[in-house]
């Protein structure tokens, strides 16, 4: 497999944009679909700060992410040229692979319901060409050619983590010329102005992973009381069956191809998503099964299962930034497993699980800045709902629990809500 | 698939050498051509956004006939009958100069020649238009100052070490300029830019000016001052070649840098920077813009600044010029730009060159004897580009009869009672040359015209059939229809220069008689022969001061005007002028258009980032988002020019027809608003 690849350089790159029309010269994408990306620095031209612009597209990984989690096995390796390669037609359209890229590569089109990306122009590489965008590049700020591969780059824009890209990039040093100007003509001060950041993972946007994740912590803390087999009522094996399927459905929501859900079993090998779905789809039958028949090695068996599913559900997430900084979240799957079974089985250990989710719930909002009154109303409520039913079984008074148990289920459901605007992408192009 | 070498004919500076790729009757691909040293990387966006373009479902390829206010496809034989009925009646009834006859920069080319032939000899008279949009204070600044319009290669850049881009941006305007710009920043040299901008040409600058719009003469002024006060002026090249520097240094005397800093808003400290910069640091290659010299001031403020590359001695050497226009590649040309853009002296009575583009609304509603009755659109889009379009809009809907040959239902188009489908650049052959780089260049057929398309040359010789001219007469005034007779007259022009189509088709050729270096002979086509700081001419053709000087542009300085801020129409490397931006892929690019407006200008109108505004003054308004940002100084909003009105914020709608001091140019620069909020952002 050859070097070669990108090579960019910021000191001639002014963000004219000729790449991206480039590519969609060449691979027919449909606008607003750009497989390149043009992003500016210091958009605003904040006085006394330089600017730059990067062009940037899929960087071909010798370590690519996308390859590694994809749960279904849609993307590929040419080993002629390096592209990492993606096949429409295999894609689940599940975003998994946009959450894992540090460079916003994998793009999602909705009219599609699947990911598409940039090819390298493999066609073209292999006829002895080079990508399009490069060629048309009209002040050689993007080129392709040999390279050096390393691990991580180091340069405004690249994230720190290590994917061994496709792409040397050069004259980043422009980044600090800043011309002696006046300020008064500008008018600038601090107060005027306050850095945005848009968040890619948007909780709003996500509700059929909070509901399925959710309702996943549910369903095994749950299953844990069901070790007094002879007390669960008929109904209460309907209602377990049922929301088990609940969940699985929630979570096809958030598929582009929901048809082709069954891919997403393919890659246990290495992708998280793919062994947390194997391992839903374990738990599921298995539960099912200790719930119809009782018997108690399949309970123990399952319970085990339905562990080493709540891990696999928070291994998902370990792709995402973390913009909270306790160890875990107080929505952590375990956690709340943990902590639910115990409150319904009016066990004194929910007293140390609802006091650690306390903590943890505290402690990320220490740091908070904007408070504003839906905030404090929804802490509120979160305390009342770990609180009130601490109180309860701190002094016994058994016969209330069912209210506090729903009114635990709602503060959860809260907090796994916050959860999914706590974590993001890997997002280094807000860092130019 | 086949590919063939082509040019881009947009009215632009870069000009880029193009290799067309064509499968199947269509054009699929836009690559460099490495051949042209100006543009070796290839063309722009707008250069690549050719491939939809040409293939765009929008495109009008049939003639199109208003009927109750929509278009309806006709038969060539209909539109033609329609026309040529029009054409008689106008000139039995009124007078042929009851026809107006526009056009503008569309497309370039040789061939557009005839279009001015059909309207003399065949038709026997029209009005039509002189003056400019564009560049022309400019041009006549520099033409009485140095005799010629003509600048180095433009890969002389690179052999500078100071380069000031006054008023130019060249990352979004010339963005082939770039190139040798960065490697002379690479080898050492200093970027110094002058402009109420902090543009993306202003990203590796060591020094920027942000002046108030059209207060650059003031600074040149004030920098000459300093200059010659310093004694860093070059007294051996004075001597030799400039005439008047003694009146000159007299006369800059009172202009002091604290003048010319409360005048324009720029520190002294700066300016007297920007003076020690051009005084000691050589070669310098001084890149003025075209924008700053479209004010009622132009000509002088380009006079002024260009008298700071004479008196530095920075004319006729390697990395020392004036960048300006570079017209060497103009060899077809009988008279030169500005020159042609003059009325006639003595109108000979068939064409009656009376009407201003720059006043083209105003002059159009004036016309007495005869009214006019009927326009003939072609290569423009006078209701976006022309100033005060409110007037431009008026004066077209007083007509009888509009005829716009058009690509794309532009803002003109609309107003068509017919339209006729424009020819695009792969569908005829045509030689171009280049302002900025020193080729002529072959602009190929390289594929049938789409639909019914004809070209312009095709369309007249059809008029002209209809109008009962004999082919023998039709073939010494006009061109036959066909290839073969675009290829001939092609190949006539060629002979002049022993060279031929076949020379062209493989690549752009440099123009006979190309001095690298221009005025590297030191030879000055003035009336002296020497480069005129004085210059008689300016006063007997302009009525001007013949030194430069600085004279407050018109409206812009009222003390007590309802309309505080300066607005700026710049170009966009997202269109030329009004082409380009209903294409997808461009305006996917562009996004939607906004008013960029200084935050803390914004925060006094209580204006958010985003939200919806109002921009207005006498002439018009209209509503756009905008766009808080530290690009813009205060007291200066910026809209891009080029918008249609059915894209939302026809700029032109706003400014005033007025000339230029020199040249004929337009003023639409002089242009002052008032920007209130409408709806806050959802």
């Amino acid at each position: 497999m050859s070097d070669r690849g990108f090579i960019f350089d910021y000191s001639r790159c002014v963000g004219c944009h000729a790449c991206i029309v480039a590519c969609y010269n060449q691979n027919h994408t449909e606008p607003s679909m750009t497989w390149r990306m043009v992003v500016n620095g210091n958009p605003i031209k904040i006085p006394l700060k330089g600017f730059i612009n990067l062009s940037i597209a899929c960087n071909h990984c010798v370590d690519a992410p996308c390859m590694v989690i994809c749960p279904a096995i849609a993307y590929s390796r040419d080993d002629e040229t390096g592209a990492i390669v993606h096949d429409h037609l295999k894609c689940i359209g599940c975003k998994y692979c946009t959450w894992a890229c540090p460079y916003e590569t994998p793009k999602f089109n909705p009219v599609k319901g699947v990911i598409e990306k940039c090819n390298f122009c493999n066609d073209l590489l292999k006829e002895g060409g080079i990508p399009a965008c490069a060629s048309a590049c009209p002040t050689g700020a993007l080129t392709y050619g040999d390279i050096k591969i390393e691990p991580k780059l180091s340069k405004p824009g690249f994230p720190e983590i290590e994917t061994s890209p496709r792409i040397n990039v050069i004259n980043d040093i422009v980044e600090r010329a800043i011309p002696e100007m006046d300020i008064d003509a500008i008018g600038y001060q601090q107060s005027n102005y306050t850095e945005r950041y848009t968040h890619r993972i948007r909780a709003s946007k996500e509700i059929p992973l909070i509901i399925f994740t959710y309702l996943s912590a549910v369903l095994v803390g749950w299953f844990i009381t069901f070790y007094r087999f002879e007390k669960i009522s008929s109904f209460n094996r309907i209602a377990f069956i049922f929301l088990f399927a609940f969940a699985g459905f929630a979570s096809l929501f958030h598929l582009g191809k929901p048809l082709r859900a069954y891919r997403a079993l393919f890659h246990v090998k290495s992708s998280w998503l793919s062994r947390e779905i194997s391992l839903f789809g374990l738990f599921a039958l298995l539960s099912s099964i200790f719930v119809l028949t009782g018997t108690v090695a399949i309970f123990w068996l399952a319970l085990v299962v339905g562990a080493v599913f709540l891990i696999s559900v928070e291994m998902v997430y370990h792709v995402t930034r973390k913009d909270y900084r306790t160890p875990i979240h107080s929505s952590n799957t375990l956690l709340t497993a943990v902590t639910f079974a115990s409150l319904f089985l009016i066990s004194k250990e929910f007293i140390l699980f609802a006091v650690v989710k306390l903590l943890l719930y505290l402690s990320r909002h220490a740091y908070e800045q904007n408070i504003d009154f839906k905030n404090i109303l929804l802490s509120l409520l979160r305390f009342l709902a770990l609180l009130l039913p601490f109180v309860v079984i701190l002094f016994g008074t058994i016969s209330l629990i069912t209210p506090f148990v729903i009114l635990f289920l709602v503060g959860e459901l809260i907090d796994r809500y916050e959860y999914y605007t706590n974590i993001d992408t890997h997002n280094p192009f807000q860092s130019i | 698939m086949k590919e063939f070498i082509t040019a881009c004919p947009r009215n632009c500076y870069s000009t880029c050498s193009l290799v067309v790729q064509v499968d199947k009757g269509k054009v699929v691909g836009v690559n460099p051509l490495p051949l042209n040293r100006a543009t070796p990387f290839g063309g722009c966006l707008k250069g690549l956004s050719y491939v939809e373009r040409a293939n765009s479902p929008d495109r009008i390829i049939y003639p199109l006939k208003k009927v109750n206010g929509s278009f309806k496809r006709i038969s060539w034989n209909e539109a033609l009958e329609t026309i040529v009925e029009k054409l008689i009646h106008f000139r039995d009834v009124y007078g042929q100069q009851s026809v107006l006859f526009y056009a503008a920069s569309g497309m370039a080319g040789l061939l557009n020649d005839f279009s001015g032939k059909f309207w003399r000899h065949v038709y026997g008279g029209a009005t039509t238009i002189y003056g400019n949009l564009c560049w022309p204070a400019g041009l006549e600044a520099t033409r009485l100052t140095l005799g010629e319009n003509k600048h180095n290669v433009p890969w002389d850049l690179e052999n500078a070490k100071l380069i000031v881009l006054w008023g130019k941006n060249p990352a979004e305007s010339n963005v082939h300029e770039m190139i040798p710009l960065n490697n002379a920043l690479d080898k050492g040299a200093e970027l110094l830019v002058i402009d109420p901008r902090r543009t993306q040409s202003t990203q590796r600058a060591s020094l920027l000016l942000q002046p108030y719009p059209s207060t650059d003469a003031a600074i040149a002024l004030a920098v000459a001052n300093i200059l010659i006060q310093k004694e860093w002026i070059d007294n051996d090249f004075i001597d030799r070649h400039v005439l008047g520097f003694e009146r000159f240094a007299e006369h800059v005397k009172p202009f002091t840098a604290r003048w010319a800093s409360h005048i324009s808003g720029v520190p002294i400290n700066l300016i007297e920077k920007l003076a020690w910069y051009i005084g000691n640091v050589k070669p310098m290659t001084l890149i003025p813009g075209y924008g700053m010299q479209r004010y009622t001031n132009g000509g002088q403020t380009v006079r002024a600044i260009l008298a700071l590359s004479v008196i530095t001695g920075n004319i006729g050497k390697p990395g020392a010029c004036w960048h300006y226009a570079n017209l060497q590649s103009y060899v077809f040309d009988d008279v030169l730009e500005p020159l042609c853009y003059y009325p006639p002296d003595k109108p000979d009575g068939v064409i009656r060159r009376s009407i201003s583009t720059a006043r083209i609304g105003e002059d159009m509603l004036a016309t007495k004897e005869p009214e006019l009755k009927m326009i003939w659109v072609e290569r423009g889009n006078p209701l976006t580009q022309n100033p005060n379009t409110g007037k431009v809009l008026e004066a077209f809907r007083k007509l009888d009869f509009r005829v716009v040959v058009e690509q794309f239902m532009t803002d003109t188009a609309l107003e068509a009672d017919i339209i006729l489908p424009a020819k695009n650049m792969f569908e005829q052959s045509d030689i171009i040359g280049s302002y900025w780089n020193p080729y002529f260049q072959l602009k190929q057929k390289v594929v049938e015209p789409a639909g019914e398309v004809k070209p312009e040359t095709e369309i007249y010789w059809l008029l002209a059939q209809k109008l009962g001219f004999t082919e023998a007469y039709l073939s010494q005034v006009l061109l036959p229809p066909g290839d073969d007779q675009v290829d001939n007259f092609l190949e006539s022009r060629l002979k002049e220069f022993n060279l031929s189509l076949d020379d062209l088709k493989k690549g752009p050729i440099l123009a006979p008689g190309l001095q690298e270096v221009a005025f590297s002979d030191f030879r000055f086509a003035t009336p002296s022969g020497k480069i005129e700081l004085y210059s008689d001419q300016v006063q007997s053709i302009w009525g001007e001061n013949p030194l430069p000087v600085y004279k407050p542009a018109e409206e812009l300085f009222h003390n007590q005007t309802p309309y505080p801020l300066f607005l700026m129409s710049p170009n966009t490397k997202n269109r030329i002028h009004s082409q380009f931006n209903n294409l997808k892929v461009i305006s996917m690019v562009s996004g939607p258009p906004v008013l960029q407006i200084n935050p803390a200008d914004a925060n006094q109108r209580g204006i958010g980032d985003g939200d919806w505004v109002e921009i207005f003054n006498d002439r018009g308004s209209f509503r756009v988002k905008a766009q808080l940002t530290y690009e813009v100084r205060v007291g200066c909003v910026v809209i891009p020019n080029g918008w249609w009105r059915t894209q939302g914020a026809s700029v032109n709608i706003l400014s005033e027809g007025r000339e230029t001091d020199m040249g004929h140019g337009s003023a639409f620069h002089n242009n002052r608003v008032e920007v209130k909020l409408v709806k806050r952002k959802q």
